[in-house]
């Protein structure tokens, strides 16, 4: 079973397929030779494709079902790994098939047909796994290395599919790639890359929205942590949670052409600066919303004094906008501040009592996707005739 | 620096955007209220600001969170034009460098252009130059981009930044309507790939135009075969022949269009000579460096590799030899030392935590401008920022500390030539400065205080030689220079000398105060003992100096300074320490100071300042 959820196809709706490898039988260094054995030694198993892919299920199920823009229509997912391959639905529990050649080629099929039905749907594509490129992106599959002197054949040439879904009539189409993007050229220039296409490639192709986000950027590696899933993975679905997102009109809309700064500015924040997610090529990213936001988003926070060392004797707050009334507050601590609330203007208010510094109030706007500040504050000077205790609050 | 800056108001609601220029006003009109501006750099600083608009015209500056990533110049090397001709590359005389480090190609050479830089450690690169734009030598890329609308523009885009690249790419179509003006080749180039990108329906026309503009032009033809894929009913034909004319004709300034072209060629399949031009291509795109510009390493631009490309040959009669020398007297090199420490656990902890700190911007070097780095050692925080003067030539340094008590005291000495160290301390904000520092090779070194000081906190540990030095034998009957130091604050200058054949001499100059002003050494002797001089330095209006001896002085050993001690600190020591101090008294004005402190001490040591000549 890999149809998780069938909404239907009736009117605008997102629909996915959600691909997740993380065993690769076929690739084991005791049935290749030659110039195969080096190459199946790269793919070895992954823990983290897995628990990506569920943790987007789990995600698209509780916050793209009633979404405003293109409520979630349907979802086809495939994982392999040694992680459990159930999901709770609205329906029940289902237990998902591998990703397996024959098995991603039905669920595309089926994909692809949901998404061709109505030109608002959203097409949502999400891979985790190896992967390498040579000139085209390729996403081997959990049977890649079945058939010797064939190695690629069970694997999947993104690029012709992103181009033949160029005539499918999905006006807004996702592609998320959370996989390698090289593999030793010395090692590639020995094969012919057999891989194939789920679908017949086009030079002319319509005008659509259609976003490829790389998890890295070209020739590099993809990383991940054992056990847990992808940094991207995670900087992806807060990306799409609201760290995307924009007020053009009032409404905090996330936008195809946010993304990749966003989870670029996510990642950084967690302390993975130096990998970068990037845009594929060839496609057009024009920006089109593709979720409305019931609420506000949520934005990370860092918040301390300059000098530092204030923070020994500063009660921190924020404050309620534009007026006195503290919404969060946190004792003297040496560390900054670190939390995580709602997108809208604060004060932030660093008081000291009788301590040694001024207090000190300055207005600032919690801003996706994330947000630091040092509220400067002035020490007290006791011949400075009496300088108050709230200098600029 | 140029970058986009978003206006939000207190609902976080956009109203407008602009492009801001270093030094540069940006007009925005916005009604009364309350608003914020952000926009990122290209290179990844934040740009931030919080304003209230009145009704009249107001100028709100933009405030700078972070710096970018440092771009270490290389020191020299040669360069080589490369022109593209027919199916082959041929080299060409460079022009004349504009200044020492920029080039800007002349927009007459027309065609595909390519640089090669082999720097002082003879690695080559190739780099898809631009004309009429400048263009800065050094750097990981060989050259790069000078900062700038088209660097802007080309560097959102590449990393994705597709927001900002909107507003600079708005901004340049409002002020130049159509492509073709002259002197804006590449920018016109970079607004057609963010059209392109974006599926702008003003791609067509602009695109359209630029072949116009730029007929010879490999990105134009790339984004032209790419308007083409989007018209509905265009041949297979006229866009495989257009992707082919790109692949003959060089190769893109924009890596963008590298790329574009490679997977445009794999599509067209097998139609005339594509699959020969990916196979070749291909190579290029392995070999392909970070940034906005075709860049990689190579020995010739038809050959490029996916390592480093050496120079191993003669040096080529077409190429145009620079000297980025000037580069490292604005580029200060860190190098830091960590003396053996025998103090207590959360003193050592403080002094390996600025050690390690100073190592850590050591490894990521420093560069021209104003710099901060903030640096995380065993969870206790480090910030150092850096500001250079106007001309670049001094510098401003400061290490701030997160609230660390230990830290408070710890001396860090700055060498900034053989033998030269200018010395502060993390004060009670944990905070150590230095002003005023020559640009130069700069050596930081963690003071060790004495094991068991005689002096108290405000003793400054003094730099000490890692070994014994070594003369000349000419020099044997001449004192010798060995170390000269500015204590904290400035107030003193301290110049250690050798006296052969075995003896070291402290010269102490400072301000004169009102009263003698007592300055105390305290250092060790090669026994290993510990002993305290004293060194009274006369009242006067301008300057006070003294000289003292430094008797069996272990130059390896710590060794330590105050500068300002009140007289009546005599009557706290011993008479023995007394006697030594005045014994080693080796100036006429420490002379005649001691001479005014008689009446602190006893009748023996009145009577030995009597003798004392």
């Amino acid at each position: 079973m890999t149809t998780v959820i069938d909404r239907g196809t009736d009117g605008p709706r997102t629909h996915a397929l959600v691909i997740g490898v993380g065993l690769y039988p076929h690739c084991r260094n005791d049935i290749h030779d030659g110039p195969d054995a080096a190459l199946a030694r790269q793919f070895t198993t992954l823990t983290a494709p897995p628990l990506s892919a569920l943790e987007v299920t789990r995600w698209l199920l509780a916050e793209q079902l009633d979404e405003e823009t293109a409520p979630l229509g349907s979802i086809e997912l495939l994982v392999s790994g040694n992680a459990d391959q159930t999901v709770t639905t609205p329906d029940g529990t289902v237990t998902v098939d591998s990703p397996t050649y024959p098995a991603v080629e039905a669920a595309f099929d089926r994909w692809r047909s949901r998404c061709d039905a109505n030109e608002g749907n959203v097409a949502f594509f999400f891979f985790s796994g190896h992967g390498c490129a040579k000139g085209k992106q390729y996403l081997p599959l959990e049977d890649v290395g079945r058939r010797p002197g064939s190695f690629f054949s069970d694997a999947i040439e993104l690029d012709s599919l992103v181009h033949g879904m160029g005539r499918n009539r999905a006006s807004v189409q996702t592609y998320f790639i959370d996989a390698c993007r090289m593999v030793p050229a010395e090692l590639l220039d020995k094969y012919e890359i057999n891989a194939r296409s789920l679908l017949d490639s086009h030079l002319v192709t319509a005008r659509r929205d259609a976003p490829v986000v790389y998890s890295t950027v070209s020739g590099e590696v993809a990383r991940a942590v054992e056990g847990r899933p992808s940094p991207f993975t995670e900087a992806m679905l807060q990306a799409l949670s609201g760290s995307a997102a924009a007020q053009p009109n009032g409404r905090w809309e996330v936008t195809t052409d946010r993304l990749v700064s966003a989870i670029n500015r996510i990642r950084a924040w967690h302390g993975d600066p130096e990998q970068l997610t990037e845009y594929g090529l060839g496609t057009q990213v024009t920006g089109r919303t593709i979720r409305r936001l019931k609420g506000m988003p949520q934005v990370p926070f860092r918040l301390g004094c300059n000098p530092r060392e204030a923070l020994l004797e500063a009660q921190l707050s924020l404050l309620v906008p534009f007026s006195d009334q503290v919404a969060f507050e946190r004792r003297p601590e040496p560390r900054v501040w670190e939390g995580s609330t709602d997108a809208q203007v604060y004060g932030f208010r660093a008081a000291f009592g009788p301590g040694r510094y001024v207090d000190s109030t300055k207005a600032f706007p919690l801003w996706p996707p994330n947000y630091e500040c040092d509220l400067d504050v002035l020490p007290h000077h006791d011949d400075a005739g009496g300088l108050g205790s709230d200098a600029n609050g | 620096m140029v970058g986009a800056v978003e206006v939000v108001d207190d609902r976080l609601v956009t109203v407008t955007s602009t492009v801001v220029r270093s030094e540069q006003d940006a007009a925005v009109e916005l009604p009364p209220g309350r608003y914020f501006a952000r926009g990122w750099l290209p290179a990844g600083p934040q740009l931030q600001a919080a304003f209230e608009v009145a009704s009249a015209e107001q100028t709100v500056p933009l405030h700078r969170c972070g710096e970018p990533p440092a771009d270490r110049p290389g020191a020299g090397g040669w360069l080589r034009l490369w022109r593209h001709r027919g199916r082959s590359w041929s080299g060409t005389v460079p022009p004349e460098l504009l200044t020492a480090d920029v080039l800007v190609l002349s927009t007459s050479h027309g065609g595909s252009l390519g640089v090669q830089i082999v720097d002082a450690d003879r690695r080559s690169t190739i780099t898809m130059a631009p004309t009429g734009v400048p263009l800065r030598l050094g750097g990981a890329a060989g050259i790069s981009l000078l900062p700038g609308v088209e660097a802007t523009l080309l560097t959102y885009l590449d990393r994705g930044d597709l927001p900002s690249a909107r507003i600079v790419a708005s901004d340049a179509m409002s002020q130049a309507p159509g492509p073709g003006e002259p002197d804006s080749s590449l920018l016109d180039t970079a607004v057609g790939y963010y059209l392109l990108r974006t599926g702008n329906p003003r791609a067509d026309w602009w695109i359209s135009e630029l072949s116009w503009a730029q007929p010879d032009s490999v990105d134009t033809t790339i984004l032209n075969a790419y308007r083409l894929m989007q018209i509905e009913g265009m041949g297979h034909e006229s866009i495989c022949e257009e992707l082919v004319r790109a692949a003959s004709n060089g190769l893109p300034v924009v890596a963008e269009g590298l790329r574009l072209l490679i997977s445009g060629l794999v599509r067209a399949g097998d139609h005339q000579d594509a699959p020969a031009h990916v196979e070749r291509l291909r190579h290029y795109a392995v070999a392909l460096a970070q940034g906005p510009l075709t860049a990689f390493p190579g020995l010739e631009p038809a050959a490029p590799r996916t390592g480093q490309a050496i120079w191993s040959g003669e040096l080529p009669v077409d190429v145009l030899e620079f000297d980025l020398g000037a580069a490292p007297e604005v580029e200060p090199e860190v190098e830091v030392r960590e003396e053996p420490s025998a103090a207590e656990p959360a003193l050592r902890a403080a002094r390996r935590l600025v050690a390690a700190a100073l190592a850590q911007l050591q490894s990521s070097g420093l560069r021209p401008g104003r710099q901060r780095r903030d640096v995380t050692v065993d969870g206790e925080e480090l910030v150092f920022e850096v500001t250079p003067s106007a001309n670049a030539v001094h510098f401003d340094l400061e290490l701030r500390a997160s609230p660390l008590p230990a830290i408070m005291g710890i001396v860090v000495s700055l060498q900034v030539t053989a033998g030269v160290h200018v010395l502060e301390s993390f004060d009670e904000t944990y905070r150590c400065r230095f002003t005023d520092v020559p640009a130069g090779a700069w050596v930081f070194t963690v003071r060790q205080p004495l094991t068991q000081p005689r002096l108290d906190l405000s003793a400054v540990s003094l730099p000490v030689l890692l070994r014994e030095p070594a003369f000349a034998a000419s020099d044997v009957h001449h004192s010798t220079e060995i170390l000269r130091m500015v204590a904290p604050g400035r107030n003193t200058l301290l110049v250690l000398t050798f006296e052969p054949p075995d003896q070291y001499r402290l010269e102490v100059t400072q301000a004169a105060g009102v009263t003698v002003n007592l300055v105390a050494v305290e250092y060790t002797e090669r026994g290993g003992a510990t002993v305290l001089r004293l060194l009274p330095l006369p009242p006067g209006t301008g300057r006070a100096s003294g000289s003292i001896d430094l008797q069996d002085m272990d130059i390896r050993a710590p060794w330590q300074v105050v500068e300002s001690l009140p007289p009546e600190y005599l009557t706290t020591c011993s008479d023995d320490e007394v006697e030594a101090s005045i014994g080693a008294t080796a100036s006429r004005a420490a002379r005649m100071a001691w001479r005014s402190l008689a009446g602190l001490l006893s009748p023996e040591l009145q009577a030995l300042i009597e003798e004392i000549r």
